[in-house]
């Protein structure tokens, strides 16, 4: 699984810390998140797409393979 | 200085209190059982002081103590220690029904080993407990 929430973290001008915050988590859970090393509850996938103002299937990028 | 500076920091010392103690122990009472004792009251309020003042840096950064990531792992953690956990007391009763035996060992009985077994296992369960946790954080959960 890719996401895309480095590049609109960015775009938002958010650090992994204010985006933690933001959806009350640890600021590893997002580094792990970025990374493709956790996956999150559905939850907190909302909380994040809705913290950058996107949806869940335009954050996640699922591979099928 | 941060985080990870303070950590090894705090760590080093821990490890450093820990092993003059045992030594000194060791020497004055002649006894490692004592030693051990010393060891493990050391490391176990260094431990707790260590959970201690992370809880308060986070706290104080705005961040929570727990999120979801860290609940799964250490419950994954907690899982994998009651295995083993288990099977270091099967070991010990292996131990003491055959290979004692067979080697001409001593048997472990509640009136000679029961502190030294004691002392010993629940360090093993703790280590084992903080070195999942760790390999876990490290590692992360992804499928």
């Amino acid at each position: 699984m890719k996401t895309r929430i480095k590049e609109l973290r960015a775009r938002y001008d958010l650090t992994q810390e204010d985006l933690a915050k933001k959806v009350g988590v640890r600021r590893e859970t997002i580094l792990f998140i970025e990374k493709g090393r956790y996956n999150p509850s559905i939850k907190l996938a909302h909380d994040i797409a809705k913290a950058l103002q996107t949806t869940i299937d335009e954050l996640f990028i699922f591979d099928d393979q | 200085m941060n985080q990870r500076t303070v950590n090894r920091l705090w760590l080093a010392a821990t490890a450093a209190v820990s092993l003059i103690g045992f030594v000194v122990f060791g020497i004055i009472l002649g006894g490692v059982l004592a030693s051990a004792v010393f060891a493990v009251i050391v490391a176990t309020g260094s431990a707790s002081l260590w959970v201690v003042w992370r809880k308060r840096q986070d706290r104080k950064a705005g961040y929570p103590i727990k999120d979801e990531r860290t609940k799964i792992l250490e419950g994954r953690a907690a899982y994998y220690t009651v295995f083993i956990s288990t099977y270091m007391m099967l070991a010990l009763l292996w131990y003491n029904f055959i290979i004692a035996k067979v080697f001409d060992l001593p048997v472990l009985t509640t009136s000679t080993h029961v502190n030294q077994v004691l002392i010993g296992l629940t360090l093993a369960t703790v280590s084992v407990f903080v070195g999942l946790r760790w390999y876990f954080m490290r590692k992360g959960d992804a499928v």
